[in-house]
């Protein structure tokens, strides 16, 4: 016992120095959001109030507006592939084409549409401006000409989504998942940024967490909440990221993500790009930094935008050991960009994109697991050895999760100022119950996983990961029976260790809490009062 | 008790006390909206026997009694009217319109016009689209606006002036617009789709006034070349003899490869055969984006006495003008060998590409 707490104690006197890094890092992340979060709240409500002003007569009427080419690559979407390419082709815009890219499923995906949509085979593009595996057959759809379907050599969505670039022939790309559920009029709320500004590149819209909703058709007919915990804790992180950090980074012409799950992009410049990276797996973010990076070198105006209005819903994984190895993937895949692109960094050649943007990526955005890591293992120890204030423990852990959930909840009022998707008082309260539960323990687990991502981003993974969907409107049977219940408690005993340490976390905060009250006389030392009185 | 706990107390005290007016707030404005919305429609279902009695019987009186100078009325009187105009036309569109143009609404936005609040002011515009443009009061704040900087309230205020009946209001209001750089394309296609009535007599009438915007020498080249794309997609046919005459002897503000070229489309689109010859000229223009055009447009007569220079382009050093004598060749139905036999070794990789994809899209248009 004696040696493990000299060992802490010789941990604890290395990182003595690097107190006033932690709280310097508390306050500059903290800082930053305060300042994204009252951004975003004035920039949202001047944006919502000019909602109005393109109400567009000739779009219908008109061959003169860009035309969209709708991308979703499909790896074994047996399950849902009908329904969403069903309900795209149902959207609300004047000229558009699907374009489904199979990138080498080895289930009936390709059967599926076969069959369901009369395709028959039409000519390969013969101009591939863009590298991507070998295309197998192309093919029109006999009942809806706006559908086209690329059979391609499995090569990962990167390569699917190059493919589905070169087959498109519209002026605009918009890539999505193939589980990726668009409302019916997102591509007319989208070509808003296009109307404000005519050198728009990039633009994303907000993705919403379909779990919980009720889907029909691959319609979402009734918003609600999931019900389980990780589903609402990434409801509010969903907000939080899309409500005040990509209108806040929009706000200030520096912004650097635009969801894979929903983005469109002006053809030319992707081609002009080289396309999606291959060997990645941040490429969404990836070409967004490019994007930004060639249009800056050149010199040439341009805008990449984020509309908060356009919604596609997801399903987001409700499985602690699939959303870790998300988050991991997340993770590696914004080091392997800020590593790409470190040329920005700090560069005031690329205005406020290397001096802020840029910068908050790395240092907080990439970095800050690291120093949070350590800030968390530093002030356990310390309190473990006893040789801190607990006070002032208790007071900046105080402090961080009251601030963490003060700017979720500024997230939900953001909401409820524009948009109010999620219907019912109980939502609300329900939504910042979890914004202040967040902070305690999943917050940490997810600072471990995105450690890991960056420990992993340094020994070279590249792997996507196994993402289990359990699938939205699906009434499939493949989860049935024995498979499911081996499913059920496997991923039960995989959430225990997480479950620990979101109570191990409540645990130690209210034992502070106790410490921090008696230690001040606020309440009685129960405790000593029972030990005196029986003499012991 | 020790400082630091008062600290502690009073951070948490703050912090929490910030959580829970947020969460308050939150749910205030959730309460308020849905009074709001529940406001609106026991009002819709008040206004909505007048409004409908008023089109039967034309007695807008009884609709004005009913304004009590509420706020929330004129908002939802304006959403009931302005959605019932979505879903109407002809007379008793004109009778919805008329409506709008009450005292008490009218007067409201027009208070909203000459407000100092950009917000407003965009509100005021999107009314006055819907409302006949005769006030000189309105039309000069409007006009006003289009100098604005900021844009929305620009093209809100360009709106609002497309409503007029009067042409020359909104050719000077599409002038305006046109003349400055921030606007985008698809917002001056928009407005020139909002410049063009439904009414098909006014035709002629809007492709005379629309000469006033194409001479207009400030306008940039882009914008020329936009507009008269957008001309030929309404198809203001009165107008294909003076785009002609440009094409003809374009003077410095028309000699611009984007003109040329939506110039050189326009006659084809309209089928102007006395074009021809003209087009014809511009075979040897030095962009090569303009060579296309025309040979694209030429493709489409049909004249063999084109197909000898139609092979002699194949050798043209920009790819863009070998694909399009190349599409256009096979289009009058000269052999791929035959074109493949016209081209030097160097390039005969780019012109057999050039063949099969103008096989691939003529067999994909043929099927589909």
């Amino acid at each position: 016992m004696a040696e493990i707490r000299e060992i802490l104690q010789q941990f604890v006197n290395f990182m003595e120095p690097a107190e006033w890094l932690f709280i310097g890092y508390f306050l500059a992340v903290n800082l930053t959001y305060i300042l994204l979060v009252l951004i975003s709240f004035f920039y949202i409500r001047h944006q919502q109030n000019y909602y109005q002003v393109f109400n567009l007569k000739g779009l219908f009427n008109s061959n003169l507006y860009k035309p969209i080419s709708i991308l979703s690559p499909a790896y074994n979407e047996e399950v849902n592939i009908i329904a969403s390419v069903d309900a795209l082709l149902q959207l609300h815009f004047s000229d558009f084409e699907v374009v489904v890219i199979n990138d080498g499923s080895t289930d009936n995906t390709l059967k599926l549409l076969l069959d369901y949509f009369e395709l028959y085979e039409i000519d390969k593009p013969v101009d591939l401006p863009i590298d991507h595996k070998p295309i197998k057959k192309v093919y029109r759809s006999a009942t809806y000409p706006e559908l086209k379907v690329v059979d391609k050599e499995n090569g990962r969505k990167a390569d699917a989504l190059n493919a589905g670039i070169n087959v498109a022939s519209k002026d605009l790309v918009c890539s999505i998942d193939a589980d990726s559920i668009l409302e019916p009029d997102v591509l007319l709320k989208l070509l808003k940024a296009f109307m404000e500004e005519e050198n728009v590149v990039a633009v994303g819209g907000i993705v919403r967490i379909a779990n919980g909703c009720t889907i029909e058709d691959n319609i979402v007919k009734k918003v609600d909440l999931p019900k389980s915990y990780l589903g609402r804790i990434q409801t509010v992180e969903y907000l939080r990221s899309f409500l005040f950090g990509r209108v806040g980074w929009d706000y200030l012409n520096s912004l650097l993500i635009i969801s894979g799950a929903f983005g469109v992009f002006d053809k030319k410049a992707v081609v002009e790009v080289g396309g999606y990276l291959h060997d990645t797996v941040g490429e969404d973010m990836e070409l967004v930094v490019r994007l930004h990076r060639h249009f800056k070198e050149k010199g040439v105006p341009y805008r990449v935008r984020f509309m908060p209005e356009p919604v596609c819903w997801t399903e987001v994984p409700e499985d602690w050991s699939v959303l870790g190895r998300q988050r991991n993937r997340w993770q590696r895949g914004l080091a392997d960009t800020m590593m790409r692109h470190k040329k920005m960094l700090l560069n005031p050649k690329y205005g406020r994109l290397g001096m802020l943007a840029m910068p908050y990526f790395f240092f907080i955005e990439m970095l800050g697991p690291v120093v949070e890591l350590f800030g968390f293992a530093y002030f356990l120890i310390v309190l473990f050895l006893g040789g801190f204030n607990s006070t002032f423990v208790l007071l900046f852990l105080t402090a961080s999760v009251f601030l963490g959930m003060v700017l979720s909840v500024t997230s939900v009022l953001c909401e409820e100022l524009s948009f109010r998707r999620y219907p019912t008082l109980g939502n609300i309260a329900n939504l910042t119950l979890y914004a202040f539960l967040e902070n305690i323990g999943y917050r940490q687990i997810h600072t471990w996983w995105r450690f890991k991502g960056l420990i992993d981003y340094i020994k070279g993974d590249k792997e996507w990961g196994v993402m289990t969907r359990t699938g939205l409107a699906s009434k499939s049977k493949v989860n049935k029976g024995f498979k499911k219940l081996k499913e059920s408690i496997s991923s039960f005993f995989g959430s225990l260790k997480y479950w620990a340490v979101i109570y191990g976390t409540m645990i130690i905060i209210l034992a502070l809490i106790l410490h921090v009250l008696i230690n001040n006389g606020v309440i009685p030392d129960v405790y000593s009062i029972i030990r005196s009185k029986l003499g012991i | 008790m020790d400082i630091s706990i008062y600290l502690l107390v009073i951070v948490s005290l703050v912090l929490l006390g910030l959580t829970l007016l947020l969460f308050v707030s939150a749910i205030f404005i959730r309460l308020r909206h849905r009074k709001w919305a529940a406001d609106i429609d026991q009002y819709r279902k008040k206004m909505l026997p007048h409004v409908l009695n008023y089109l039967e019987e034309g007695d807008e009186k009884e609709v004005e009694e009913q304004f009590t100078g509420a706020k929330l009325e004129y908002y939802a009187f304006e959403k009931i009217v302005t959605e019932m105009l979505s879903q109407v036309e002809g007379n008793e569109a004109k009778k919805l319109k008329e409506l709008l143009f009450l005292d008490p609404i009218f007067d409201h936005h027009y208070k909203l016009l000459i407000s100092n609040d950009d917000v407003d002011r965009v509100k005021a515009c999107n009314y006055f689209s819907n409302v006949r443009l005769v006030n000189f009061k309105i039309i000069k704040k409007l006009k006003e606006y289009l100098n604005s900087p900021n844009q929305m309230l620009v093209f809100s205020a360009a709106t609002a002036l497309m409503g007029s009946e009067d042409v020359n209001l909104r050719v000077e209001a599409l002038c305006s617009i046109a003349k400055k750089n921030k606007i985008s394309d698809m917002a001056l296609i928009e407005l020139f789709h909002k410049f063009h009535s439904d009414e098909d007599d006014q035709n002629e009438v809007e492709g005379e006034a629309l000469k006033a915007v194409l001479e207009n020498q400030d306008i940039s080249s882009e914008n020329r070349a936009l507009f008269i794309k957008s001309i030929t997609e309404i198809g203001y046919y009165n107008l294909v003899d003076y785009l002609l005459e440009k094409l003809k002897e374009p003077t410095k503000d028309w000699d611009h490869p984007e003109i040329l070229i939506a110039n050189i489309k326009a006659q084809g689109e309209f089928n102007n055969i006395k074009s021809v010859k003209v087009i014809r000229t511009y075979l040897d223009d030095e962009s090569p984006e303009v060579v296309s055009a025309a040979v694209s447009e030429l493709s489409d007569y049909g004249s063999e006495d084109d197909l000898p220079y139609f092979k002699y382009l194949l050798g043209h050093s920009d790819n863009k003008v070998k694909k399009a004598a190349v599409y256009a060749l096979l289009q009058n139905n000269v052999k791929e060998t035959e074109i493949v036999h016209e081209v030097p070794e160097s390039d005969m990789r780019t012109i057999t590409k050039y063949v099969m994809m103008y096989m691939n899209e003529n067999r994909d248009r043929k099927h589909s």
